[in-house]
């Protein structure tokens, strides 16, 4: 989905470059703080929520 | 039964091409039959005329020097007469009158003196016995004396009598000749359709591979039977296509399908007491489908690519920038496998292509590369301009392939690494070779084991697009 609608891909090959680009964002936004603002939902995606 | 098949017989195009042909070929030889005859009883006439009017000439001459005493006089030196020779005077009475062996009494009736003018009739009398005919010139002369001379036209009536009897005696040999030459022709001609005709009857009896007999000849009804069995070789493409995903994808779904039952299984005989259960049976649901769909988008995909229904939006793509920005997406993948890429595109190629789907070449070949390079590994990504076309070049310093596994790589659903480790469906290089085979292009491999591997996409070179 994110893949989609940010790189216009329709039809991606089986990546895993969300993932990795989701582990960098985390690790610069949630890395120093113990309340956790990047969740991850299995089957679905990521959200982003105020501990 | 017999009648029934002649009746069938008459409507087929063969029997109406033979006797289309017969009958125009008698029609033909009548035609040119009878254009003789007539030239050559003209002809006849003319010369027979000529005789008379000779002899009629040399009359007149004589009676203008001797007059009737000369008349006679050349009259009797015929002894038998072979012409009909009369000379009457302006009141009417018979002068000089010689009548040869042949002459019919009732002819003279027909000739009457009086209503011959200054210049020469012809009269053309009819025997009334044997059919022979009598030409007869008068002339009136000068003093109003009238002289006729005639002969009977037995040679020109028997020749043309043996040219009616041969020309019958040739017209019946004409007639076989031009059946069978009908025959003939509606046979050879009639036989690339029966061919065709078969061919598509045992095709509707089931032989599904049945092919139409084509001579190499540039016949229209050849290249009718030539362009059938390319349709028909493209239609069992087409089935077998259709054929192949579908046994692929029924064997691929099980084991994703199974997991699914079983996920959802468990949920249901053990989460009561674990509520947290149902959402990891949930979210194992999602992800199991979420692949399901995957997979069969991407096989509807190839399916479309190879059979040419992929709808192309075909326009010019700076290769250059589109490398750059698949490598923008892999970048932190790259980063984080640990590997070198370096991209060489000069700005100038172009290629002509639909963007979505070239990005998406790209990206699997680059997907693949990072899957099978070990860390510390490069990958080179290179466009050039080639004489026939555009070249875009995907080359890794990974594991590499076995000729046996270079023999598969195109395969629907197989997959190098036997262990499954990596992730993946085994379908992104089948998806390349038909999206880059719908762009007319093509896409070769080379590997060494262990030393890497070097993909080639070929496109063949379009119109110049110089923006």
């Amino acid at each position: 989905m994110i893949l989609e609608h940010i790189w216009h891909y329709h039809l991606h090959p089986q990546t895993n470059v969300v993932d990795v680009l989701v582990c960098r964002v985390r690790a610069k936004v949630d890395r120093e703080f113990l309340g956790k603002m990047i969740h991850t939902i299995r089957g679905m995606g990521y959200v982003l929520k105020v501990p | 039964m017999c009648l029934k098949s002649l009746k069938r017989l008459r409507h087929t195009t063969g029997f109406r091409l033979a006797v289309w042909y017969a009958g125009l070929c008698l029609l033909h030889a009548l035609v040119l039959g009878g254009l003789t005859y007539v030239l050559l009883a003209s002809s006849l006439q003319q010369r027979d005329h000529q005789h008379i009017a000779m002899e009629l000439g040399e009359m007149v001459e004589i009676y203008a020097r001797s007059g009737v005493a000369g008349v006679q006089k050349a009259v009797d030196s015929y002894g038998q007469p072979s012409y009909f020779v009369r000379l009457t005077g302006a009141d009417r009475a018979t002068l000089v009158l010689a009548l040869p062996a042949y002459w019919v009494p009732s002819a003279l009736q027909v000739l009457d003196p009086g209503r011959v003018h200054a210049t020469v009739a012809w009269d053309n009398i009819a025997t009334p016995d044997d059919g022979n005919r009598l030409d007869v010139a008068s002339l009136r002369l000068a003093d109003g004396a009238v002289l006729q001379v005639g002969q009977m036209t037995q040679g020109r009536s028997d020749i043309l009598k043996r040219f009616r009897t041969s020309f019958t005696l040739v017209l019946l040999p004409m007639v076989a000749l031009s059946l069978t030459g009908g025959a003939v022709l509606a046979v050879r001609t009639m036989h690339p359709l029966q061919s065709l005709i078969h061919t598509v009857q045992s095709i509707a009896a089931g032989a599904l591979d049945t092919r139409v007999a084509t001579r190499q000849t540039a016949s229209e009804l050849d290249e009718l039977g030539r362009l059938f069995n390319t349709m028909l070789d493209k239609i069992a493409v087409l089935i077998q296509g259709m054929r192949d995903a579908l046994d692929n994808v029924a064997h691929e779904l099980r084991t994703p399908v199974a997991r699914l039952r079983a996920s959802a299984e468990v949920a249901l005989q053990q989460a009561e007491a674990q509520p947290a259960l149902y959402r990891e049976a949930l979210a194992d649901c999602l992800e199991e489908s979420e692949r399901l769909l995957t997979m069969l988008r991407t096989l509807m995909d190839i399916s479309e690519a190879e059979t040419g229904m992929m709808p192309l939006a075909l326009e010019p793509v700076h290769l250059a920038s589109l490398l750059a920005e698949v490598v923008d997406l892999y970048r932190y993948v790259i980063d984080e496998h640990q590997l070198g890429v370096s991209t060489t595109a000069p700005p100038t190629v172009w290629v002509s292509s639909d963007p979505t789907r070239l990005q998406q070449v790209i990206a699997n070949l680059l997907d693949n590369a990072i899957k099978y390079t070990p860390p510390g590994g490069q990958i080179t990504l290179t466009a050039c301009q080639e004489p026939a076309g555009v070249a875009v070049v995907v080359e890794d310093t990974g594991r590499g392939m076995t000729p046996d596994e270079l023999g598969h790589i195109w395969d629907r659903l197989y997959r190098g690494d036997k262990s499954r480790s990596h992730r993946g469906l085994g379908l992104g290089l089948s998806l390349v070779k038909a999206v880059v085979q719908a762009h007319h292009g093509t896409v070769a491999v080379s590997s060494t084991p262990v030393r890497g591997a070097r993909f080639t996409v070929r496109f063949p070179e379009p119109p110049a697009y110089r923006p």
